[in-house]
């Protein structure tokens, strides 16, 4: 090997102590009246300390690429969390869309089934509820276009504000944010530094 | 970290024809289709800066969070730490 890096056991190793960190602490309980970034921060940071858990059972077994696809979801994990934590007030509600887009598309996937497979995944008041909150609204068909609603068009995409950005626009912001804000970490040039989490223009193309 | 985590991690997590290559060797007049052997710790080096990144972030609201420990634990897990003139 010729890679700067450390043996996989003394790194997994390190990580095992990194998960450590999170597990110790659980379970953890928050009052009632806290905020949804309290709560949701908490479980994101649980969520990513079982993803890096199993990484290092792929990394016993030698499972290269199984690893490298749970590494590009750890990536994703940090990066839309370190996105909203930049301001958690106005941002933790994109999250909140962009989980309700989702599961918008759940539901209109599982209708395509029809009834043989099961109930509808959301009810005809929370498919309007959604739509309203995403920006998702019946507007009158062009003369040109056809389309399966019987003359209503409807948009397709939820307002760009309302859901998540791309990831690597997101990591872009997140690298600008916070790399004047975490210290210690190893530094822009080196192969892991940060900031690192997207290189510029990227999201741009 | 994109390159590595994204870029790459995407070929095998969309079933690129790309993610194969790691299971086929080639012998003079034949391919072999086995087990892959382990490559580059590349990127099993990217798993403790990732989470230790967040978890710095979260200890902006977490006390229970010691960046202290947190930054310790990603030096060992990346090897020696890199001096930033920043800090100096």
């Amino acid at each position: 090997m010729d890679d700067p890096f450390p043996s996989v056991e003394d790194m997994a190793a390190a990580d095992a102590a990194l998960v450590n960190v999170v597990r110790r602490q659980l379970p953890i309980r928050v009052y009632g009246g806290e905020r949804w970034w309290t709560l949701y921060r908490t479980a994101a940071l649980v969520r990513m300390t079982d993803t890096v858990e199993s990484l290092l059972d792929l990394m016993g077994l030698d499972r290269d690429l199984d690893g490298q696809t749970l590494v590009r979801s750890l990536y994703e994990q940090v990066v839309t969390f370190a996105w909203i934590a930049i301001d958690p007030d106005r941002r933790e509600w994109r999250w909140v869309g962009d989980g309700r887009w989702e599961l918008l598309k759940l539901h209109n996937d599982a209708a395509r089934f029809g009834e043989s497979h099961g109930d509808p995944v959301l009810s005809d008041e929370e498919v309007a509820e959604s739509k309203q909150s995403l920006g998702l609204s019946d507007e009158p068909a062009s003369a040109t276009e056809d389309c399966e609603s019987g003359g209503r068009r409807r948009r397709r995409q939820p307002e760009a504000a309302r859901i998540l950005p791309p990831v690597t626009e997101m990591a872009e912001q997140a690298d600008e944010h916070w790399s004047v804000r975490v210290r210690g970490l190893h530094p822009a040039g080196h192969p892991l530094g940060f900031p690192g989490l997207v290189p510029p223009g990227v999201s741009s193309r | 970290m994109y390159l590595p985590a994204y870029r790459v991690g995407s070929r095998a997590a969309h079933g690129a024809l790309m993610a194969l290559d790691p299971y086929l060797s080639r012998e003079p007049n034949r391919y072999v289709i086995r087990e892959p052997e382990s490559g580059s710790r590349v990127m099993w080096a990217l798993v403790g800066p990732l989470f230790g990144i967040a978890l710095v972030i979260a200890a902006r609201w977490d006390r229970w969070i010691d960046e202290g420990e947190v930054r310790a634990l990603v030096d060992v897990a990346t090897g020696p730490e890199v001096e930033d003139p920043d800090e100096a």
